[in-house]
């Protein structure tokens, strides 16, 4: 095998920060699983009647179905490199395997922001939570002009507000607190 | 007959001489005799009304003692009853100058009550009006806060917002570890 399929999973991974990557990608590894376990990409790469470029022809219409875009493209690269190997039944379910540890590891944080953020600032601030949370996270953005500015952070069971519009009703009601006092 | 008749006269005027020292004699000691009893009389009179007199000036002075035994005790009674009635007017007084004391205090009180309630009471509805005020002023400035900050942030704004927001979040990463 000339390709670590820790190292290929670690570098697919590094592309997901978007909870959509993250259930297209789980969905893409059990059927990408599903079709490995029953055996017809092992059939069809251990026949020695079939040419190279035939197996290389099925592995990439089986790759051309995964659903998730950054897998799919990874895929197609190994593929394209000529590492057919990567793909027969003793290496390809580890990386299957490894790449679905991985993402069930990646936790969801729920965000709500006043505007929508561009893709690299987006790719900053998983980076943040991650380095901040201590793991690999991916974000659930939602938008709403109504916070002001700001941010809405939902993590298991916590909601951490810090939305200028919960700052101002803050400001406001303990106002109201202290001139009452 | 002359000297018989000078006789006569003679013997007339000594026999009348006689019979008046005679009469004399005997008017004299009846006199005497009226005298000493009008004397015995008079002693007696006076010893009666010596006695008599004695005799009242005894009870006068009884009397006397009694009127000033009484006079003493009435002076006694007055003493008392003037202190008594000192007394009672002091009493009286002192009451009610008591009295005048707590209506004068208990008015005072009251009329503090009165100025401290309304002094509150104005106090408390400044107050009223200024947190009106103040909360119809802060109303005014977050939603013009709100009108404007959205545009005025801007896009690098938010996203420095949005990044020191999860650079605060380190203190409860713990948690997430391990989520409930």
């Amino acid at each position: 095998m000339s390709l670590d399929y820790s190292l290929a999973a670690n570098q697919v991974l590094q592309k997901f920060y978007l909870a959509d990557q993250i259930d297209k990608l789980h969905l893409s590894l059990v059927s990408l699983l599903e079709t490995v376990n029953q055996g017809e990409m092992e059939l069809m790469l251990e026949q020695t009647p079939k040419t190279l470029r035939e197996k290389v022809g099925y592995v990439k219409k089986v790759m051309e179905q995964v659903q998730s875009e950054e897998l799919r493209m990874k895929l197609l690269e190994i593929l394209d490199s000529g590492d057919l190997e990567f793909f027969d039944s003793k290496h390809f379910p580890d990386f299957l395997h490894a790449m679905q540890r991985r993402a069930e590891a990646i936790r969801v944080i729920k965000i709500t922001v006043a505007i929508e953020f561009k893709d690299k600032d987006l790719h900053q601030m998983v980076s943040t939570l991650s380095t901040q949370l201590g793991r690999p996270v991916a974000l659930e953005v939602t938008v709403d002009p109504t916070l002001i500015g700001g941010v809405i952070v939902r993590y298991g069971n916590y909601i951490t507000d810090y939305s200028l519009r919960t700052r101002f009703t803050q400001f406001r009601s303990d106002w109201k607190q202290m001139s009452k006092q | 007959m002359r000297e018989l008749f000078l006789f006569a006269i003679g013997a007339s005027i000594t026999l009348s001489v006689f019979l008046i020292s005679l009469v004399e004699l005997l008017f004299t000691s009846r006199r005497h005799k009226a005298e000493k009893k009008a004397a015995a009389e008079v002693a007696a009179l006076k010893t009666a009304h010596e006695e008599t007199l004695k005799k009242l000036t005894e009870e006068s002075e009884a009397k006397l003692k009694e009127v000033e035994k009484q006079v003493k005790a009435a002076d006694t009674d007055s003493d008392k009853e003037i202190a008594d009635i000192r007394k009672e007017y002091e009493d009286k007084i002192a009451a009610l100058t008591e009295q005048s004391k707590k209506a004068l205090a208990a008015a005072k009180t009251k009329s503090k009550k009165f100025e401290e309630e309304a002094k509150a009471k104005a106090e408390e509805y400044m107050k009223s009006r200024q947190r009106e005020v103040e909360d119809d002023l802060m109303n005014l400035v977050l939603s013009v806060a709100k009108k404007v900050l959205p545009s005025g942030i801007g896009y690098a704004g938010q996203k420095t917002l949005v990044m020191e927001a999860l650079k605060e979040l380190k203190a409860e990463s713990d948690d997430t570890k391990n989520p409930a």
